[in-house]
């Protein structure tokens, strides 16, 4: 009896044990039937979303085939399948003359075809082809009428092949057109359905035309925007388009003109139009990665991420599925006006070559200059490759709350054993982690790297990137955080204090200091520079309780609360007519200055923000910053990739593509911006005017929120300012924005009036103190 | 010593030996939790509060303590905790135990009453903390009351000098019937033939309540002083949803400097902190008990 009692006893306590080892185990990760990927091909454990379909589960490898060898003039698109084969258009800017091929993906081989879709290439334009299963072609065509003053008056037409390519009749698109508002009227995503009726898209609506090109009907979309089109394998057509929840989806039936609902849990395909194949899944580009979308369970899986497979998912331009079930993407980088068809090829797993990874840390993913720099790396690169991890993915992040919870999260990997070798310092504090030897000091890279050299860099751009001695990043390329304003107001200052920022706005008194100022803005604009003259970060001191700040309160006061912007229309000359004296703008390079310069209709002066002392310099704010951790053990193919990220040809320097930190780039890019355009004549002479001189043309027209401005070449007096403005450089733009809004949050009851000045400085001192102290 | 007596010891021995196993088996799971989530953590934390920073993990010894002793946000956060438990916790024993004698006589609607002053326990303090903004608002309805009644200027309470004041009274409204219930079964559980005893040989409601309740009830002030003062160090939450991460200084608290330093990765700062702030805690409680032992030893039971 007492032992039946003492067995009993001892099952109990196993079990609870096993209860305790057993809710303990529930504390780990579940996650494990994701991917594992090696030297950039990826594969996939199937069925982790109950998706079956031939596509999941395999280890794939990215083909790369150049459709055409052109050049920079030289653009191609990619319409699909059409007789087997990849129906492709190469446009050639400089002569206006385009021709269509076929591509063979088993041959490899591209055939001319004999055909064309356009009568005068320089009024007509290919907006799109659609082939149906038939090989029926439909193309869309854009063609400008009158002069180039009117080019609003653009009229689409869609002609129809039969499937041998022979013309068998246009279909004027003037009168649907014309039913929309004129700023409405750009029609896209062209589909030719296999019963001969035609779908397309206008302002928010489809419109779908019968066989005779009448028109049948239109579904209205609800959204702002229709991003895509694409036809599911039931015949519908799948669209995506910007909506009230960002990107959402739409299901059109042609046959009886209604929507079908949508489809939940939709990737979001922001680039290329949905595919669908032939077990009716949809193959959708998504930011990362590639997935498979199965309308029947509303459910997604991954195929693929683009980095494991060594694409530029950023490039995708369009997906398509060939007859055989192969997946082919086409991508499209309009930096370098390339472009570049890859179709995914099924290997074993153990062909895959095993690298050691880099892990490349980011709160909120990579821009595309780095997913390219990685990929080429991953590419040429036979012992490492480089791993994104990124901490705030689409999956995770539903509001700010969860945005800081993945700051949370990486800022705790940094300074762990799981920090990531590169880290992205977009978002993080460089001094807290300087401070804790996170950081390798990337003076190193120089003594390593034989094409980059230190001198070449500018001495006051490195040293804003350096905290206590440690280089923190290099930048690739910089812009400058200024205020702008024209000549005549700001004589030749290059530096003020608040009283004289305030003294200027007083000397217009009917003009507005910016655009659309409200005491919100006015207040951010007049911290951004000045938050060093009331916070002392080496004393852990800070002086907000004084008359400086009270009159800054005391000025922002002054503007409106809100502005209701639907009702506000800015002059275009508001700038030269001293309506508006100042721009806050990040300054992107010469181009950028030179439309200010149209703007204000005269040379603009670069300012930095005005603070207490008048000692300010300008702010510098780069793109993307990354560190490398100072525990990393891939130093030097880290350096390898830091050389092919920071890679920079003054070629490639485009409008807005920022201020090169080196030295003998920034010279190309200042001697490139001089160089005048002139009009030429037929055989490439400059033409003279009637006074003999060469006639100027503008390098460019930017439109802007007041207007259209046209950009000349820079004058050496314009460089001059440039140069100077850079070489005032002094501080890194990180804006701390828990700072501005407290303080934004405590200068509320003045602004309403509910508090007096001196009460709200001294909340801000009071709050400040802790705040500057906890971090001293 | 007889031959069956040892056989009789080796057995009850064995017996005991086997009990001790069986509860040792049956405290693992308590002992593995505790371990796991306080005492090993504890020790890491020890650790990194001698440590240079998490990365290099270089020995500074007391260095951190230093810096932090020095830092005028720790000051701060020390003295106005400080400032806030010495109050409240003195106010939070001596107000619930008055109330408690209250109740326990037969005061008019002393179940009502009960329930009014237990009623802010079942309350969230989500709710509690959007209540006491609207009351203590510039414009809120205590202004408006001081206003009408004495014809002051309005203070933005949270934001002023007197802020601690409003999480005093919010720390007193949510603890006071806590605590009440636990002098009321104390109260309840003094023998009553010692106080007939003392009303027979004439002593007045003054000596009974210092002489015999007071002494009765050692144990439970105690506790209930050892309860308030964590909770008085747990204020931090109801600060923190009234004013953020960074209150006006009358409210910084010492969790508000921890949480802050948590967020900005400073582990040193937070975890000399912590130890320090462990250490306080432990000589306060360790003088409570001695004060107790010396002032109710010769209670019975």
């Amino acid at each position: 009896m007492v032992k039946k009692k003492n067995l009993l006893k001892t099952g109990c306590l196993l079990l609870v044990l096993a209860m305790s080892m057993a809710s303990l185990s529930g504390c780990g990760n579940k996650n494990e039937d994701v991917i594992t990927t090696s030297a950039g091909k990826a594969e996939q454990v199937s069925g982790s979303s109950g998706i079956e379909s031939e596509y999941l589960g395999k280890c794939y490898s990215a083909e790369y085939t150049d459709l055409y060898k052109g050049n920079e003039n030289t653009y191609v698109e990619l319409y699909g399948n059409y007789h087997g084969k990849i129906l492709y258009r190469v446009s050639d800017y400089s002569n206006g003359e385009e021709a269509f091929y076929l591509f063979d993906l088993n041959t490899k081989e591209s055939e001319k075809l004999d055909i064309k879709f356009t009568e005068d290439s320089d009024k007509q334009y290919i907006m799109n082809v659609s082939a149906n299963k038939a090989d029926q072609l439909a193309v869309l065509i854009n063609e400008a009428s009158g002069t180039s003053e009117e080019q609003s008056d653009v009229n689409y037409k869609i002609n129809l092949y039969n499937a041998d390519a022979g013309f068998e009749k246009t279909i004027d698109l003037k009168e649907i057109q014309n039913e929309y508002p004129e700023d409405d009227r750009y029609v896209s995503n062209l589909i030719l359905l296999d019963n001969n009726c035609l779908a397309f898209s206008i302002g928010s609506d489809v419109i779908i035309l019968d066989e005779d090109g009448n028109e049948k009907g239109k579904v209205n979309s609800s959204f702002d925007f229709i991003n895509s089109m694409s036809l599911n394998n039931e015949g519908k057509i799948l669209l995506t388009g910007y909506g009230m929840k960002g990107l959402e989806t739409l299901i059109v039936n042609p046959d009886s003109l209604s929507s079908e609902g949508k489809y939940d849990n939709f990737p979001m395909a922001y680039n290329a139009a949905p595919c669908s194949t032939k077990d009716g899944m949809m193959i959708v580009a998504s930011d990362n990665q590639l997935n498979l979308y199965d309308p029947a369970s509303q459910k997604q899986d991954l195929i693929l991420n683009y980095i494991d497979c060594e694409i530029i998912g950023n490039n995708i331009n369009r997906i398509f599925v060939t007859d055989e079930g192969q997946i082919v993407l086409f991508l499209q980088d309009w930096s370098s006006n390339t472009s570049e068809m890859v179709y995914l090829k099924e290997i074993d797993p153990a062909q895959v070559v095993q690298k050691e990874e880099i892990t490349f840390g980011t709160l909120f993913g990579i821009d595309s200059d780095v997913e390219k720099a990685i990929v080429n790396f991953n590419k040429k690169n036979e012992k490492y490759r480089i791993k994104v991890v990124t901490y705030a993915n689409e999956d995770n992040i539903q509001s700010e709350d969860d945005a800081i919870q993945a700051l949370s999260s990486m800022n705790n990997s940094l300074i762990t054993d799981s920090c990531p070798d590169i880290i992205d310092l977009s978002y993080v504090n460089r001094d807290n982690l300087v401070q804790k030897n996170v950081l390798l000091d990337l003076n190193e890279f120089f003594d390593y790297s034989s094409k980059y050299d230190k001198n070449d860099y500018l001495p006051n751009i490195l040293d804003v990137y350096t905290v206590n001695g440690v280089l923190t990043s290099i930048p690739k390329n910089i812009h400058l955080n200024v205020i702008l304003g024209g000549k005549s107001v700001l004589g030749d200052v290059n530096s003020w204090t608040l009283q004289d920022f305030m003294d200027v706005c007083k000397k217009y008194p009917d003009a507005q200091p910016f655009s659309y100022t409200t005491k919100e803005s006015m207040l951010f604009a007049l911290l951004s520079g000045s938050s060093s003259s009331y916070l002392n970060y080496a004393e852990g001191t800070c002086n907000f309780d004084n008359d400086d700040f009270k009159k800054v309160l005391e000025f922002c006061n002054q503007f409106p609360e809100d502005i209701d912007y639907s009702n506000v229309d800015i002059d275009p000359d508001a700038y030269s007519k001293h309506e508006i004296l100042f721009l806050d703008r990040t300054l992107w390079g010469v181009d950028d200055y030179m439309m200010y310069y149209s703007m204000y209709g005269e040379s603009v002066k670069i300012m930095g923000y005005p603070n207490a002392k008048g000692n300010n310099g300008i702010a510098l704010s780069s793109e993307g910053s990354y560190g490398i951790s100072a525990k990393t053990k891939y130093k030097e193919a880290i350096f390898e990739f830091l050389e092919v990220l920071l890679e920079d040809e003054v070629d490639q320097f485009t409008y807005n593509s920022g201020i090169s930190p080196r030295k003998s780039l920034l010279e190309k890019q200042f001697e490139r911006a001089m160089e005048e355009e002139y009009v030429l004549d037929e055989n490439g002479e400059k033409i003279v005017d009637e006074n003999g001189e060469y006639i100027r043309i503008p390098k460019m027209t930017i439109g802007t929120e007041t207007g259209m401005y046209e950009i000349y070449s820079a004058s050496k007096e314009d460089i001059d300012q440039i140069r100077d403005a850079i070489e005032r450089i002094d501080y890194l733009n990180s804006e701390d924005y828990d700072l501005y809004m407290m303080i934004y949050e405590e200068a509320q009851p003045y602004f309403k009036g509910q508090k007096s000045v001196d009460e709200t400085a001294k909340v801000i001192q009071s709050r400040m103190s802790m705040y500057i102290s906890e971090h001293y | 010593m007889k031959a069956t007596d040892i056989v009789k010891k080796s057995k009850t021995s064995k017996k005991m030996k086997k009990e001790k196993r069986r509860s040792g088996l049956f405290l693992a799971p308590s002992f593995l939790g505790v371990m796991l989530f306080f005492v090993i953590p504890f020790f890491v934390i020890i650790y990194y509060s001698m440590v240079d920073n998490p990365i290099s993990k270089e020995f500074v010894f007391l260095n951190n303590f230093k810096a932090i002793i020095q830092n005028k946000a720790f000051r701060t956060a020390a003295f106005n905790t400080f400032r806030f438990s010495v109050i409240s916790v003195p106010l939070a024993v001596i107000l619930s135990l008055i109330l408690a004698i209250m109740l326990n006589e037969k005061v008019p609607f002393h179940s009502q009453l009960r329930t009014f002053f237990l009623s802010p326990l079942m309350v969230p303090v989500a709710s509690v903390v959007l209540i006491w903004q609207v009351l203590f608002h510039a414009n809120g309805a205590v202004n408006d009351i001081l206003q009408f009644l004495f014809h002051t200027e309005p203070i933005d309470w949270l934001k002023s000098d007197s802020g601690y004041i409003v999480v005093i009274v919010l720390f007193l409204w949510k603890n006071l019937g806590y605590n009440m219930i636990l002098f009321m079964a104390a109260l309840a559980s003094i023998p009553k033939d010692i106080i007939e005893v003392a009303l027979l040989e004439s002593a007045n409601p003054f000596q009974i309540f210092f002489k015999i309740k007071i002494r009765y009830l050692s144990s439970t002030i105690l506790f209930v002083t050892i309860m308030s003062l964590i909770s008085s160090f747990k204020v931090f939450r109801e600060v923190y949803l009234l004013t953020g991460d960074y209150p006006y200084g009358s409210l910084y608290m010492l969790q508000t400097f921890m949480n802050n330093t948590f967020k900005s990765l400073d582990y040193q700062k937070l975890s000399s902190a912590a130890v320090l702030m462990s250490i306080i805690m432990v000589i306060i409680i360790g003088s409570l008990f001695l004060v107790e032992n010396a002032f109710g030893k010769d209670v019975e039971g």
